[in-house]
């Protein structure tokens, strides 16, 4: 009896402790996402074509950005720029993380592609998140973005091809450039930034001047 | 847990991943914790899902457990998968969902967080309850203890909370590394509880639940 009713305690217990025994599974993916997008930083109209395959993407005053693409990370993707008058071959690797933009922008009478990568943690659902990326060349050699109306800096001295990103509280602001520690005069109205939201701003070469443009990084 | 009616008239939906999907988890405990503070309350937990499982509805690969009111917790087999919170949300009316994810998005056994593969799962689910002005409260891992096979540690679970902390709203963050301290409640491989280490964990959600402003009322 007293036999028995061990055996029924330990099958008891026992039990438990199998019912809640489960296999491995997986706690996360083999490697981090990756993403790409694919920016118009000329002065007129141009389409991205990828490699191999009849997709493209028109990139106009409206629209001069792709959405970030998820694609496999340390893999080689290649495409090309293409506008009316210019053409420009792209090729670029993602690292797992990363977030890469390229940038097709008109350099001595050539398109040419600038590759920009983040690698960013500063993911914050209550925070808009906006960027510069200062791809101006010559016309800005120190970019710095001035809250219109504040006379404080959203991001200062970011030097050419480089980037500076900043969170902040979402709210509806306009910038003006600055470079080179002088005011430009070029002023952006961001518009009502949303919280947990990611936006970049691109200073980037011009007929005359450097100029800005403004996209919401939006994932594909 | 003593009874009370301190969530009467809510509906609460839990859904998560394995630490709902057997029923001497917390699809026993918390449930039940819910059930005695007066709210109805219907919890689904499918092992290894991860979060962003929960908006188009996923295959499981390990057990799913789903528990409605009193009725007895109803086990399904292996690859019975997720759905749609969306659908849940509108076909039982619901006040409050209580979303219980994490460790299936640690990556414990490599060597990196990956935070940007975290932030589209967490921001994800969060913006889709969000679209339903329905009210959410978001359960974070909890320490365990570490090792085991699933390789958890202390500092990773830590960053982990962290990362999922910013990146939940418009759902409240329900911070587990709180309600206890590491290594505290006992566990069978590093990540999943014994029984006691489950009522703990529920009882102590349900305890942070009724005390949240702005969630219950």
């Amino acid at each position: 009896m007293i036999t028995k009713s061990i055996l029924f305690l330990a099958s008891m217990f026992f039990g438990v402790v199998f019912a809640t025994e489960m296999a491995l599974y997986p706690t996360g993916p083999s490697q981090d996402s990756a993403f790409v997008r694919f920016v118009n930083g000329s002065e007129s109209s141009l389409e991205i074509v990828a490699s191999g395959s009849k997709s493209k993407i028109l990139l106009n005053e409206k629209k001069p950005s792709s959405n970030f693409f998820p694609i496999a990370a340390n893999k080689e993707i290649k495409g090309q720029f293409v506008g009316e008058t210019f053409k420009s071959d792209v090729a670029l690797t993602v690292k797992p993380g990363e977030f890469v933009s390229a940038v097709a922008v008109l350099k001595d009478n050539k398109l040419k592609p600038i590759i920009v990568r983040e690698t960013p943690d500063d993911f914050n659902s209550l925070k808009a998140s906006v960027a510069l990326y200062n791809l101006s060349g010559s016309q800005c050699n120190v970019a710095s973005l001035v809250i219109v109306g504040k006379g404080v800096n959203l991001v200062e001295k970011v030097q050419q091809n480089q980037i500076a990103r900043r969170s902040i509280n979402p709210l509806n602001i306009s910038v003006e450039l600055s470079c080179d520690n002088k005011n430009t005069g070029i002023n952006f109205n961001l518009g009502n930034l949303q919280a947990g939201k990611r936006y970049t701003l691109f200073a980037l070469p011009g007929s005359k001047s450097a100029h800005l443009k403004f996209t919401e990084d939006t994932l594909q | 847990m003593a009874t009370t009616t301190l969530l009467a008239g809510l509906s609460i939906l839990v859904i998560g991943d394995s630490h709902l999907a057997f029923p001497d988890h917390l699809l026993n405990s918390l449930h039940n914790d819910l059930l005695a503070q007066g709210a109805q309350v219907h919890s689904i937990g499918v092992c290894g899902s991860n979060p962003v499982d929960w908006v188009k509805g996923a295959k499981g690969t390990c057990g799913k457990a789903e528990k409605i009111g009193t009725s007895p917790a109803k086990v399904y087999g292996m690859t019975e998968g997720t759905i749609p919170i969306k659908e849940l949300i509108k076909s039982e009316k619901t006040n409050l969902v209580v979303i219980v994810q994490g460790d299936t998005i640690a990556s414990y056994d490599k060597p990196s967080l990956p935070k940007s593969w975290i932030w589209q799962q967490v921001s994800t689910l969060s913006r889709e309850v969000g679209e339903t002005n329905t009210k959410c409260i978001w359960v974070g891992p909890a320490w365990g203890s570490e090792g085991g096979k699933f390789r958890k540690t202390f500092a990773r679970v830590e960053e982990l909370s962290n990362l999922i902390e910013k990146n939940v709203s418009p759902c409240q963050y329900l911070n587990s590394l709180k309600l206890s301290k590491p290594g505290a409640w006992a566990t069978i491989d590093g990540q999943h509880f014994t029984a006691p280490g489950y009522k703990l964990w529920g009882e102590a959600i349900t305890e942070a639940i009724v005390s949240s402003k702005g969630l219950t009322k």
